[in-house]
């Protein structure tokens, strides 16, 4: 399953160009380059003679200066190690002028720095947002309390930046349709979830854990509530055969006539399940959806150029998941195991014949992500999905 | 004297031989040994599905009726081997319905099984007894329903945590009005619910079933019902454990559980409600495994149910039970030898139990045959490491994840180098382990210079410089996989080491330091190696050789380049223009 790194907290984006490093990145990223003389790396011999020209494999140490970002290295070191400086410099000069407001996920292109980088994919510990670490810490902000003493405006900035962004997209979930208790637990799992597979724990307990997040003690009376209603469910359910998820319905103790899709987008590594039978038409469902997986966010982070924007995530409008400006495509397969475009057929139609939906992202254009090439989605049904054997290989 | 023993004598001395190191030592001797040997094996584990090809394994045993194989690399688990990379069965499957009429087990894990591979098992087998799918994905239920419909022997359905396309419950009902012969099944991955009645029936008419796990859609109300069709059941997987309080569904219950006599092993656990859980007292004392990773009850009840279970020795749990409820299954469990604690809310910004480096110490103290661990906790400190490295010295599988990537020694706010050093250093017959927290090279020196009999080792968000990763491949004699995820390890400590990769069964490197042009040269050199490099940006070679790629997944190999890799991954061998097709 391929996952970018949503860029969770409506902050800075993940999706790896380096452009939109905010300025204390860049400073640290630079910092690390200047300090590239590490003395003490042992040379290793190459026994069997094989030697590269030039590599540039050299793992970066803490910089040594002490510069703001520099004093949170010491429980940071790899995280802002790895970029290459032939990259760092090349992209820097074309990136954003950026905001004193920071980033919040430290997209750390260890990577990522030649060429485009899907969204952060192999996001090192940069989902352990330095802010989060910072905030996490009860030990940095004790004795160290020189480390508030030096930046007072940013981290009450980026708190409070958070506690609205956080408000903000409460208040607009609960608004939309089809929302459930889900989605609201997801947003505590974006920071952390921006690692891709950390902590590592195999995705079938993880989605167990997603429908345990009631809390068991109140398990008990909810059970009991819902069995009543599940055991009329059940009979009905037989005769769904449209219908998954049997048990996630009964749990919640919904209406006979949900349907239920699971909902997979590439870049998170944990799908959703969203209710079809909520929706009446494809706008509702595109915008639950857009909602659910942040699209427009992640969207706007992709291609704002400034921290502003980002920040601001909501004011520009944007492009909503089935126009065909969207970064993304919403694509469904059907009970054949096609994979089709949502939206050529009518809803009902649709209703009756989909198995499950996934988010694509298009191929990134705009010269966006410089160097690409290729387009591992095409907006047919992927070839990825099927076993060679079909393909006639 | 070649001929001194006639080749019947040895094929039966040869047949006590289970081991496939004794086998393949057997088959070195002489010619007619490796022949003998060859004709007469049974039983095939390939550990990398990719290191061998079909015809190559057909061509040597040809009277095989059993296999086992794996398929995508550990880390596929955490979703960081993309879909469509690999590790399909049907070639194999193919390949032997012609080669093994006879074959009657397959057990695969991390692959890629299709309904029409699951289709072709149930027509090509006519003895076909064993199907076991852990891990695995890319089939239905539909599959499921055509092993259930043909298999006329079947002993073994077991599917393990797959993810399967879940269409209907329909498929448990294909199984024959005749079909007695059920050993063991185990459906609890899937979603559906299946026909309750056609459940029943089955287990009702198979006497030697053993193993029954259910799925979560079987009610505990009627639990009962199995069991009492099914009272020599030895392992059991309930369904959700939740029921409407009333006390004639837990008379039933308990009375149900105190006829099964031979329980040892319980699983599922769904959706606990506690008042029901007294219901299995009478079974407690027998119990040996207890999975208790889904049940979310807090810790009293765990310590209760926990406390009566005297003989327990593997035991699977959420970190619910706290430090005060391990230090309770360390005073009443002492023949406890495996444990594993989950974490319940593992992206939660602070800790929501009280679970430290404490209870893991205090199992280590009391519970003198414990020999694998996997915890997950938030904080972790050098001295506690320590303290169990001291206790436990007999450790045979040791995984920590400390939930925070880098997370120092909360006390010292030091690497936890030494803590991890005195684990390898003092458990001496250490096979597995699994780091995190803040660590540094020294720990790796230590490994390299102690673990000497580590077959896998999992690193994560370690290492400062390629010296780490030199001091694993130089030092560990033993080791067979290797799988490192976002440490900053380069092209020196693995070029200088290439050779070692040889004696592995594989090494996976993720989020690291290793360049394109490293890889080439790696892929170049070592004809006897696979190098693939996974990188969903496009084609290395639009980027500077000094860039570093994705993902690099080393295995040793003798079979031909793979036909069919996906468009993000690209093969590193000789022949330039081929790597880049």
């Amino acid at each position: 399953m391929r996952s970018a790194v949503v860029s969770g907290g409506g902050g800075v984006n993940s999706s790896g160009s380096m452009s939109t490093l905010s300025s204390e990145e860049k400073s640290m990223v630079m910092s690390s380059e200047d300090s590239s003389s590490y003395p003490d790396e042992p040379e290793l011999e190459l026994g069997l003679g094989l030697s590269l020209g030039g590599g540039k494999a050299k793992p970066r140490p803490p910089p040594a200066k002490a510069t703001a970002a520099g004093s949170w290295d010491q429980y940071a070191r790899i995280l802002t190690a790895k970029d290459f400086p032939s990259m760092v410099s090349t992209k820097a000069s074309s990136s954003s002028s950026s905001s004193s407001s920071s980033p919040v996920a430290k997209a750390n292109n260890n990577n990522g720095s030649c060429g485009t980088k899907r969204t952060a994919e192999p996001s090192s510990p940069p989902g352990r947002s330095a802010i989060r670490k910072f905030l996490s810490k009860p030990e940095l902000i004790g004795p160290n309390s020189s480390l508030i003493g030096a930046f007072p405006d940013y981290c009450l900035s980026k708190i409070i930046f958070l506690l609205l962004l956080w408000i903000f997209h409460f208040f607009g979930s609960v608004m939309a349709f089809g929302l459930d208790f889900d989605m609201l637990l997801w947003l505590q799992f974006q920071e952390l979830s921006q690692v891709v597979g950390w902590p590592p724990i195999r995705a079938y307990r993880m989605n167990s854990l997603v429908n345990h997040a009631k809390s068991p003690a109140t398990e008990e009376s909810a059970t009991a509530i819902d069995k009543s209603k599940g055991t009329n469910l059940v009979l009905d359910k037989t005769n769904y055969s449209s219908n998954r998820n049997h048990n996630v319905a009964k749990e919640r103790g919904l209406v006979k006539t949900s349907l239920f899709v699971k909902v997979n987008t590439d870049g998170i590594p944990i799908g959703r399940k969203v209710d079809l039978s909520a929706h009446s038409c494809y706008d509702s469902l595109a915008h639950t959806l857009d909602h659910m997986f942040k699209l427009s966010a992640a969207f706007g982070a992709t291609r704002s150029k400034t921290e502003e924007e980002v920040v601001m995530g909501g004011i520009r409008r944007p492009p909503r998941l089935l126009d065909s400006s969207s970064d993304f495509v919403l694509t469904y397969e059907d009970k054949e195991g096609d994979w089709m475009l949502v939206g050529d057929v009518p809803w009902e139609m649709f209703l009756s014949s989909v198995r499950r939906l996934r988010i694509r992202r298009t191929a990134e254009v705009n010269g966006l992500d410089i160097g690409r090439q290729f387009t591992f989605f095409p907006l047919s049904s992927s070839c990825l999905e099927l076993p060679p054997e079909f393909l006639g290989l | 004297m070649a001929y001194s023993f006639p080749e019947e004598v040895l094929e039966h001395v040869f047949s006590f031989l289970s081991s496939d190191r004794d086998r393949n030592a057997v088959s070195l001797v002489c010619k007619s040994w490796y022949e003998i040997e060859r004709w007469c094996r049974r039983r095939v584990f390939i550990g990398n599905c990719y290191a061998v090809s079909p015809d190559i394994v057909i061509r040597r045993f040809p009277e095989v009726r059993a296999l086992e194989m794996k398929g995508k690399p550990h880390f596929a688990d955490f979703n960081l081997v993309p879909e469509g990379w690999g590790a399909y069965v049907h070639p194999w499957i193919r390949a032997m319905s012609e080669a093994y009429p006879l074959l009657e087990e397959i057990k695969l894990k991390r692959m890629v099984v299709t309904d029409e591979s699951l289709e072709l098992i149930a027509r090509s087998f006519k003895n076909f007894k064993v199907l076991v799918l852990s891990s695995c994905e890319g089939f239905t239920t539909d599959g499921l329903a055509s092993i259930a419909a043909n298999c006329r022997n079947l002993r073994e359905l077991d599917l393990r945590e797959s993810e399967v396309e879940d269409l209907s419950g329909h498929w448990l009902s294909h199984f024959p009005d005749n079909c007695t012969s059920l050993v063991s099944l185990n459906m609890s991955c899937l979603g559906s619910e299946v026909s309750f009645s056609a459940l029943e029936r089955l287990v009702a008419r198979c006497p030697n079933l053993r193993t029954l796990r259910l799925n979560r859609a079987v009610p505990l109300e009627k639990l009962p019902n199995l069991l009492h069709r099914a009272p020599q059941l030895v392992e059991l997987g309930t369904g959700a454990y939740s029921a409407d309080i009333r006390s004639d569904i837990f008379s039933n219950l308990a009375e149900a559980f105190s006829v099964c006599k031979q329980l040892k092993g319980l699983s599922g656990f769904w959706d606990v409600v506690p008042a029901f859980l007294p219901a299995m007292y009478s079974v407690c004392s027998g119990i040996t495994s207890l999975n208790l990773s889904y049940a979310t009850i807090q810790s009293p009840d765990l310590v209760k149910l926990v406390s009566q279970c005297r003989n327990l020795q593997r035991l699977w749990v959420l970190d619910y039970i706290e430090d005060s409820g391990l230090e309770a299954l360390a005073a009443s469990c002492k023949d406890l030898q495996e444990l594993r604690v989950f974490p319940s809310d593992p992206f939660g910004a602070e800790p929501n139990v009280a679970l430290t480096e404490q209870g893991l110490v205090s199992v280590s103290e009391g519970c003198p045959k414990l020999q694998s661990v996997l915890y997950f906790c938030r904080q972790m400190s050098n001295a506690a490491l320590v303290t169990i490295a001291r206790n436990r010295p007999e450790m045979i599988r040791f995984r920590l994840c400390i939930i925070e990537p880098q997370a120092p020694d909360y006390l010292t706010l030091e690497p936890l180098d030494t803590g991890f050093g005195a684990i390898v250093e003092n458990c001496k017959e250490l096979r597995r382990l699994s780091m995190t927290g803040l660590l540094t090279d020294k720990v790796f020196e230590y490994i390299g210079n102690h673990a000497k009999k580590l077959e896998m080792l999992s690193i994560a968000f370690a290492g400062d410089s390629d010296l780490g990763l030199h001091h694993v491949l130089s030092g560990c004699k033993s080791l067979r996989k290797l799988e490192i995820r976002d440490c900053p390890f380069g092209d020196k400590a693995l070029l200088a080491n290439a050779a070692k990769l040889e004696t592995m069964r594989s090494l996976w490197m993720s989020s690291c330091s290793v360049s394109f042009g490293a890889c080439k040269l790696l892929g170049q050199k070592m004809p006897r190696l696979n190098v693939e490099v996974i990188d969903e940006r496009g084609p290395p070679d639009s980027r500077p050789e000094s860039c570093p790629v994705e993902k690099l997944y080393v295995y040793r190999t003798v079979a031909e380049r793979r036909a069919d890799m996906p468009g993000f991954v690209w093969m590193m061998d000789g022949d330039k223009a081929l790597a880049f097709s």
